[in-house]
């Protein structure tokens, strides 16, 4: 599902970003350097889709699922690596998925500013230039009861592939217009503290590398994804190279 | 993007995607996707169903729902019905669709149009015909081809309501899948009880709508460029005559409009509908769906709702009207305690203030517990 | 209600400082901010201005100052189809809020609008009337609260409005809010100011209307 900032990074010609990737950590931030750190990830917003000429979306079944899983796995990986214990948010019902579903909706319109307004100084707000003081507010601490952590991971990633017949008819340029995005690598991350609902880290890629329908692909979207993710504090972050 | 933009703004177009039904609900192996495309179809619908299961927009009444999913039932059997799950979307417009995992959706717009169990039964059962015969999937191909909607679809702000909007726009059937979902459907209909006549009539009551007044005209020439029920069901005088011989052929004696319980199942959500059918400020569609709707027998609601829209208008001679509107209201039913509001603010904007505060009074008592009773409190003793 | 609008916008912002009194919606009104908020430079209409602390999305506060007679109180060029309704100045504060309810339901092409409490209520020393509601647009399917409070004085309106997602936003903006419109002072336009705003000043576009001028083509 695009959300109104990421279209409005793709709507942007890429010259006009320095880096295609940006991310913020909380000022000071990191895990406790001793005992449990669980983080419950949110099922990831995964599309992956192909392009037919005329730039339909055409879903494939095969592929998301695939990429579902894969950045799924890899991202349980990456946390081992840092000692965190990742959770998967379980299946709700009733009360329980609206309660996910409003803070979902939440997240995305507060990445939105995020994006908008402080990472990729599209539209810079003069207040926040030094701050990174978003957050989901303190009922956020509900979903930390639902899935047993103490920090929640929102993970959005987008891609639409073109297929052969659309990269023909992009080099005969006769369909497709100059501003229309054509192929989609897309994501971004948001690590959430559920005792605050404090935003402590957001990472946002408009143009991501790793094709998620491959294994080898899935993990390195993962990298990226996960670049400057916090640490456990004494612990140096690495910075992932493109 | 002029395509996109409007169906967006316009927030009328339609869908009616469609076939074959859900692995997840129906269990049924015929009833699975069985190719590629159609597994991709079908991964996207679910999760568009998982979105609109905590929407915003979403009615979820269960009774509402239950009384819905029965007339679907009634009129296509128990064990076909059952592998649809129905989702009632609060929007304005007539509409119903059917995404190919078997969800379908009906918009609010069509509960206030149809006028007895029979009428619904017949949309709900052209959608699902669509669904069963697979006729999306083919079209779905054809389209590919045809728009590079999608493409801005995917990145551009826009819910998923909308989405799936733009979607149908670009998905309407053929002629002949038309004519046979409409066969099906009335089939189905006059072999479980429902009169088949009902097919003929709200086509009839839908383009009688659209055509009679100028206004809507207008719309419905604008609908049509948004792509919506209109446009992807050609509504001819040719439909209508073919509807109406089938259907003179499968009536018989123990058939039933189904009026007088559709009218106590939406009862509850009159008042809703009728509102939001009134601030979409198109006073000629309104006042033209008012009418058809009372076919001469204007009902207290109806007077009420009537009063409503000449005095959100407020030209000239409107308040006049309204108050006119209001008291016939009354008349008919002196416990409509909003027609005493509307009544009171009509009689102070034309000058008659003191008995305007006089109806204010009169709604304060009979909604003691109302949302501006603070404000129509003052209202009834200053202004 | 600019959070709904589906463009890429590109304002212009000025910081308003905590504690200091500023001028706002064309000097028709004057208020103390009690923290921090940004002001843009797109206006949601040319009577008003919008401020925001964490992003139009999360916090919208709009000031809407001398609506006259016969205007509607967004740009008619939100929506594409029905006329808005206008202004009248014998309108009744119901009246005024049925007139908000519709404009917004339009604009934000959305039933899902549910007016709650109305009551009387001062803005600034001016009798008015304040009325909450939720709604959710359907481009984004988030739930909202907005809180306004409206007036008429010497025949022109003027609104203050208040709008944030329902979690959170709204209860962690409100109070700011109630205590900057109760010390809120207008400053009702004269004659002359009248007349200067009747002249055709050419408007520098902003991205709003490019993009509806873009769908119209």
């Amino acid at each position: 599902m695009a959300i109104a900032a990421t279209a409005a990074l793709l709507l942007t010609p890429a010259a006009s970003f320095a880096e295609s990737r940006q991310s913020l950590t909380k000022e000071a931030f990191a895990f406790p350097a001793q005992g449990q750190v669980r983080v419950v990830l949110f099922r990831p917003d995964v599309s992956v889709g192909e392009q037919s000429t005329g730039g339909l979306d055409q879903p494939n079944a095969g592929w998301t699922e695939q990429a579902r899983e894969q950045l799924t796995a890899a991202l349980g990986k990456a946390q081992a690596e840092r000692n965190i214990e990742l959770k998967l948010m379980p299946e709700l019902t009733g009360d329980d998925a609206k309660l996910m579903s409003d803070y979902r909706k939440l997240f995305k319109t507060v990445a939105d500013s995020v994006i908008k307004h402080r990472l990729f100084l599209l539209d810079p707000l003069p207040t926040k230039q030094e701050k990174f003081d978003w957050t989901l507010g303190e009922g956020a601490s509900r979903l930390g009861a639902l899935g047993g952590g103490e920090y929640g991971l929102f993970f959005y990633t987008m891609d639409s592939y073109e297929s052969g017949s659309r990269k023909l008819a992009r080099l005969l340029a006769s369909t497709i217009s100059e501003e229309q995005p054509s192929e989609v690598n897309m994501g971004y991350a948001g690590l959430v503290d559920l005792k605050t609902g404090d935003l402590v880290w957001i990472n946002v890629d408009v143009k991501m590398a790793g094709d998620v329908r491959t294994t080898e692909g899935a993990s390195l979207r993962i990298g990226e994804l996960l670049d400057g993710f916090p640490v456990r504090a004494g612990i140096k972050a690495t910075k992932v190279k493109k | 993007m002029r395509t996109l933009l409007r169906s967006l703004a316009a927030g009328v177009a339609l869908l009616t995607c469609v076939a074959g039904a859900s692995a997840m609900s129906s269990g049924k192996p015929e009833y699975g996707p069985r190719d590629e495309t159609e597994r991709g179809l079908w991964q996207q619908m679910d999760e568009y169903e998982r979105e609109l299961k905590n929407s915003e927009f979403l009615m979820n009444d269960p009774a509402l729902n239950s009384y819905v999913k029965g007339v679907l039932c009634k009129a296509v059997g128990a064990e076909r019905c059952g592998a649809t799950r129905i989702y009632i979307v609060r929007t304005p417009y007539y509409n119903a669709m059917m995404a190919p995992n078997g969800m379908m959706i009906v918009w609010s717009g069509l509960l206030l149009r149809t006028r007895n169990e029979a009428e619904l039964a017949t949309v709900l059962g052209h959608e699902f015909a669509h669904f069963e015969k697979r006729h999306s999937i083919q079209m779905y191909n054809n389209v590919k081809s045809k728009t590079d909607a999608m493409t801005w679809l995917s990145v551009l702000p826009g819910g998923f309501l909308a989405q799936m909007s733009l979607m149908g726009s670009v998905m309407s059937f053929n002629r002949d899948m038309e004519r046979q979902a409409d066969l099906v459907a009335l089939d189905d209909l006059a072999r479980n009880g429902y009169d088949p006549i009902a097919a003929s009539e709200i086509w009839e009551q839908l383009r009688a709508e659209m055509d009679s007044t100028s206004e809507g005209r207008r719309m419905r020439k604008a609908m049509d460029n948004a792509g919506d029920f209109f446009s992807s069901h050609p509504n001819s005088k040719e439909r209508m005559e073919y509807l109406r011989a089938a259907a003179i052929g499968k009536r018989s004696s123990g058939q039933t409009m189904g009026t007088e319980s559709y009218r106590r199942a939406m009862a509850p959500w009159w008042p809703q509908l009728i509102n939001d059918q009134i601030k979409l400020n198109q006073f000629g569609a309104t006042e033209f769906l008012l009418a058809s709707m009372a076919r001469g027998a204007w009902t207290a609601d109806l007077l009420y709702a009537r009063g409503e829209l000449y005095r959100a208008r407020g030209k000239e001679g409107d308040f006049a009207s309204a108050i006119g509107f209001y008291k016939q209201a009354i008349a008919q039913d002196a416990l409509l305690a909003e027609s005493y509001r509307g009544l009171g603010v009509s009689l102070i904007r034309s000058g008659s203030k003191d008995e305007g505060k006089k109806a204010l009074k009169q709604y304060l008592e009979k909604r003691p517990d109302a949302d501006d009773h603070g404000i129509v409190s003052m209202m009834a003793t200053t202004s | 209600m600019l959070a709904s609008l589906a463009a890429p916008a590109l304002a212009d912002w000025v910081v308003m400082e905590s504690g200091a009194e500023v001028k706002v919606a064309k000097g028709t009104m004057t208020v103390k901010p009690g923290a921090e908020w940004n002001r843009s430079s797109q206006r949601p209409s040319r009577r008003s201005e919008a401020w925001t602390r964490d992003g139009i999305n999360l916090n919208e506060l709009t000031f809407f100052g001398a609506i006259n007679e016969g205007e509607s109180i967004l740009r008619q060029g939100y929506t594409t189809n029905e006329k808005l309704p206008r202004f009248k100045s014998d309108m009744l504060p119901t009246d005024i809020t049925e007139m908000f309810e519709a404009t917004n339901r339009m604009v934000l092409q959305s039933p899902v609008f549910k007016m709650g409490k109305v009551e009387p209520a001062k803005l600034g020393k001016h009798d008015g009337v304040r009325f909450s509601y939720n709604y959710s647009a359907q481009a984004e399917d988030i739930e909202r609260r907005g809180e306004a409070v409206a007036a008429i004085v010497e025949g022109k309106l003027y609104i203050v409005n208040f709008v944030a997602p329902s979690l959170h936003y709204f209860d962690a903006g409100i109070g700011e809010v109630r205590t900057m419109v109760e010390g809120i002072t207008i400053n009702p336009p004269k004659a002359k100011a009248v007349d200067d705003g009747k002249k055709k000043k050419k408007r520098k576009p902003s991205s709003f209307d490019v993009m509806i001028e873009a769908a119209k083509k």
